[in-house]
C-alpha cells in the first residue's frame, strides 16, 4: 500500500474541486426517444462540468449504442424501457464520468464484435460496424455484463483536474492545528471543500458537515494501484475503508474451491472492513482493487467514537450493508444458478456417451447362434466424450462385415461425427461388398457438410465365414494384427488416406485367408497410445506381447487382459483416450 | 432538420443540411439526399457547417452517396467547420479519408470539379 510521504509545500496546494452526481433516465426504445436521452445527457453533463469535447464523444456514444438496441435489440427491447444512469465522481487526479445503458434487448455483447479495420478505399466501404468504431474511438473506456436478463453497457471517460492530486491527501491536517488564526480561516474554508468532496457518500449523508470534517481530520486517502489486495482473508483488520473511486471486488472463500467462491464488486461509496471492525474477527473475504483505486482509511476507534454519533451515520451505515447483502444473495443465487445448468448439462453429456456406446454391439458373446466364428469388442470410454466406433455384423449367412475407426478429436461434435459414420456404414455394407466402394462412398458423402473439419480413420472388411477369404480396405488406421498361434504379424494394409478430408479419393482393397483358430485384432491408437506417467506408450510392442501371451485363451479373455494391462501401464483407471479393440476368430466345426 | 440544393451552372451541385444527423433525423433527409445526389452532376458539395451532430447512420448516408456519384464518374466532397462535433464523428470512423472533407466552400467546389 503506498504511503507516500506528504511533500512539505502541501499546504499551499489548494484541493481541486471535484464534484459528484448522478442522473437517471428511462425511455422507450425509438428513433424519437434517442433526442430526448442526448438532450438528458447534454444538460447532465453540464451540471457535471464535464468538459464539452468530451460530452460530445459521449453523446456520440449514447447515440450509437440506443440507435443498436432499436435496430438489433428485437421484440423484447421494446417490451420494457431502456434505463440511462450518468454519475460524475472524483478520480485520482481529476474526475471521471459514467453512463450506464441498461436494456432488455437480445443479449448482445458489443465488445465481443471483433473491430472493423478503417476501411481504405470508398468502394470497399461496407456500411456496417460503423457505430462500434465511434463507440470505441469516443468512449475513454467500456464495460458489457449481461445481468438480470437484461445488457448493461457501460462507457466513460476521465479528465485531469487542472491540478495535479498529490498521491496521499488528508482531508485535514492533524499536526498543524496550531497556525495563526487567518491560516486557520483559510483552512476551514479548504476542507470545507474537501468535505464536499466526500458529502455523496451515502455513508455521510445527513451528517453535519462541520462535524464529519472535524471526525475526518486525521483520515488518509490511500491510492492503490489495479491488482493491489486491500484486505486478506483471515487477518485482523482496524480500519474501516470508504471506496471513492475505482473498482474494488471483495472475494468470498476464494482461498478454497474456485465453483464455491463468489465475487462481489464494492461500489464507490461503500464501505469495507466493517464487519471486522465490528466483531473484531478476522477478514473474511479477499478485497482486490480492480483497477487503481482510491479508498479513504477510518480508524475503527474513530469509526465508532466519532462517525457513528453523527447525525445519520448510523443509518446509513445499515442501509449501506443492508444494500450490499442484497446484492452479495443475488449474486450468490445466480452463481447457483449456473452451477446448477454446468450440472444438468453435465449429466446430458453422460446421457449422450452412454446413447453413444449403446450404439456399438457391445454384448457378449456378439452372435451367440454362431458356433463358427466368434466376435468380440471392447470399448472403454475416456473421460471426455469421444469418436471411436466399431461394428460387428452379418450382410447374409455367410458373409461378415467388420469394421473399426476413430474419429478426430474430442467432445460432441466428434461424438456425431461418430454417429453419422457408423450409420453411413451399416447402409453402404449392405449395398456393396467392395469395401474400397464402401470408404469412397463415406468419404465423398461426409466431405459433404464436414465444417468441423472432422476425419475419421477407418479400417473394414467382409469376411467369408465359411472359407475365411478376407476382403479389406484402409482409410489411414492402424494396422490389426493377425494371430497364428503364438505367431503374431500385422495385416499388410492396402493404402488409402483418412475419411472426411478430401472427396473425390480412391481406396483399393487386399485380400487374405483366415484360417480357423486364427485370431484377427483390431484396435484404435487409444491403445497404443495411452501413456504412463513418464508419458511412455504402451506401443504396438506391448500389444505384441499380450496376444502372444494369450493366444490360446477365448477372444473375450485376450481383450480383457489386453485393457487390464494398459490400465496398469498408465497407473489410472480413467484414460485419457478411448480404448477400443475388436477381435474376431474362426472356429473348428463342432462336428 | 432541413435540407436544400442550388445548381451552379451544369456541372456543380451543392447541398446544404442543418440539423441533426441522428436517428430520426437522417430518416427524414436520407431519401432527399439519395434523390438529390442522384442528378447527373460532377460534383456535389455536402455542405454541413449548420450540422450540429453526426451520428453513423448519417455517415452511412454519406457513403452511399459518396458511392452512388464517384460510380458515374464524378466526386462528393464535404464542407464542415474546423473543431466541430461533424469533424470529430468522421475521424472516429476514419471516413474523412474516404471522403474529400475541406474546410471552405471554395476549396471544396474546387476539389469536387478537378
Amino acid at each position: 500500500m503506498p504511503k507516500g510521504r506528504l511533500s512539505p509545500d502541501r499546504r499551499v496546494v489548494t484541493e481541486p474541486r471535484a464534484l459528484s452526481l448522478s442522473d437517471e433516465l428511462t425511455i422507450s426504445a425509438s428513433g424519437v426517444e434517442v433526442r430526448r436521452a442526448s438532450a438528458w445527457l447534454d444538460l447532465a453533463c453540464r451540471k457535471g462540468e464535464v468538459p464539452s469535447t468530451l460530452a460530445e464523444r459521449l453523446a456520440l456514444c449514447l447515440h450509437e449504442i440506443l440507435a443498436n438496441v432499436i435496430d438489433h435489440g428485437g421484440e423484447s427491447a421494446r417490451s420494457a424501457p431502456i434505463t440511462l444512469a450518468l454519475s460524475v465522481s472524483p478520480d485520482r487526479s481529476g474526475s471521471k464520468v459514467n453512463v450506464t445503458v441498461s436494456d432488455s434487448g437480445i443479449a448482445f455483447n458489443p465488445l465481443s464484435v471483433p473491430q472493423i479495420t478503417q476501411p481504405k478505399t470508398l468502394e470497399k466501404t461496407l456500411p456496417r460496424g460503423l457505430g462500434l468504431l465511434m463507440i470505441r474511438r469516443c468512449a475513454g473506456w467500456l464495460d458489457y455484463r449481461h445481468e438480470g436478463g437484461r445488457n448493461h453497457f457501460t462507457f466513460g471517460a476521465g479528465w485531469e483536474s487542472a491540478m495535479k492530486a498529490p498521491g496521499i491527501r488528508r482531508f485535514h491536517r492533524g499536526p498543524d492545528r496550531r497556525v495563526a488564526n487567518a491560516a486557520a480561516a483559510q483552512e476551514r474554508r479548504r476542507s470545507d471543500r474537501r468535505t464536499a468532496e466526500i458529502q455523496w457518500i451515502p455513508l455521510f449523508r445527513n451528517a453535519g458537515q462541520r462535524d464529519l470534517s472535524e471526525a475526518l481530520a486525521d483520515c488518509e486517502v490511500l491510492l492503490l494501484p489495479a491488482g493491489t489486495p486491500l484486505l486478506r482473508a483471515g487477518e485482523a483488520n482496524r480500519s474501516v475503508f470508504v471506496l471513492l473511486s475505482g473498482k474494488l471486488v471483495a472475494y468470498l472463500g476464494a482461498d478454497g474451491d474456485a465453483d464455491t467462491a463468489i465475487d462481489i464488486d464494492i461500489l464507490p461509496g461503500e464501505c469495507i472492513g466493517e464487519l471486522s471492525a465490528i466483531d473484531g474477527k478476522p477478514i473474511s473475504a479477499l478485497v482486490r482493487a480492480e483497477s487503481d483505486v482510491r479508498v479513504l482509511q477510518l480508524d475503527r476507534d474513530v469509526f465508532w467514537s466519532r462517525l457513528m454519533r453523527l447525525n445519520g451515520v448510523a443509518e446509513n451505515l445499515m442501509t449501506t450493508l443492508t444494500g450490499r447483502m442484497r446484492r452479495a444473495n443475488e449474486r450468490a443465487l445466480f452463481l447457483q444458478r449456473e452451477r446448477l445448468e454446468l450440472k444438468h448439462l453435465k449429466s446430458e453429456l453422460e446421457v449422450a456417451r452412454q446413447l453413444q456406446a449403446s450404439m456399438l454391439p457391445l454384448q457378449r458373446p456378439l452372435f451367440p447362434g454362431r458356433t463358427d466364428i466368434d466376435v468380440c469388442g471392447f470399448m472403454e470410454p475416456a473421460s471426455k466424450i469421444g469418436g471411436d466406433l466399431f461394428d460387428a455384423f452379418f450382410i447374409d449367412n455367410r458373409t461378415l462385415f467388420v469394421c473399426i475407426g476413430d474419429v478426430s478429436g474430442h467432445g460432441i461434435a466428434a461424438a456425431l461425427f461418430m454417429v453419422r459414420v457408423i450409420g453411413l456404414l451399416r447402409i453402404l455394407a449392405m449395398e456393396t461388398a467392395q469395401p474400397e466402394k464402401i470408404l469412397e462412398t463415406l468419404n465423398d458423402r461426409l466431405c459433404i457438410g464436414n465444417d468441423a473439419n472432422l476425419f475419421v480413420t477407418l479400417f473394414c472388411g467382409f469376411l467369408d465365414v465359411q472359407t475365411g477369404d478376407f476382403v479389406y480396405a484402409n482409410a489411414g488406421h492402424c494396422a490389426p494384427m493377425l494371430c497364428r498361434g503364438r505367431e503374431v504379424a500385422p495385416l499388410p494394409l492396402p493404402k488409402g488416406a483418412l475419411v472426411g478430408a478430401a472427396s473425390g479419393r480412391h481406396y483399393s482393397s487386399r485380400e487374405c485367408n483366415l484360417a480357423i483358430g486364427t485370431t484377427l485384432f483390431c484396435y484404435t491408437d487409444g491403445v497404443t497410445e495411452a501413456e504412463n506417467p513418464a508419458g511412455i506408450p504402451f506401443t504396438e510392442g506391448g500389444c505384441l506381447e499380450a496376444l502372444r501371451h494369450g493366444a490360446e485363451s477365448p477372444i473375450a479373455e485376450i481383450l480383457d487382459s489386453l485393457h487390464e494391462r494398459v490400465v496398469i501401464h498408465t497407473g489410472s483407471k480413467v484414460l485419457v483416450d478411448d480404448c477400443t479393440m475388436l477381435a474376431l476368430r474362426r472356429l473348428a466345426p463342432a462336428d | 432538420m432541413s435540407i436544400s440544393h442550388e445548381d451552379v451552372g451544369d456541372k456543380l451541385r451543392r447541398i446544404v443540411i442543418s440539423g441533426r444527423l441522428d436517428l430520426p433525423g437522417t430518416d427524414s433527409v436520407a431519401d432527399k439526399l439519395a434523390a438529390m445526389t442522384s442528378a447527373p452532376k460532377q460534383g456535389v458539395v455536402v455542405d454541413l457547417t449548420a450540422v450540429q451532430f453526426l451520428a453513423s447512420i448519417g455517415i452511412r448516408a454519406l457513403i452511399s452517396c459518396a458511392k452512388a456519384v464517384q460510380q458515374r464518374g464524378g466526386k462528393l466532397v464535404l464542407v464542415v467547420n474546423d473543431g466541430s462535433s461533424v469533424v470529430m464523428s468522421l475521424e472516429a470512423t476514419g471516413v474523412n479519408e474516404l471522403i474529400p472533407v475541406f474546410r471552405n466552400a471554395a476549396d471544396a467546389e474546387r476539389a469536387a470539379l478537378a
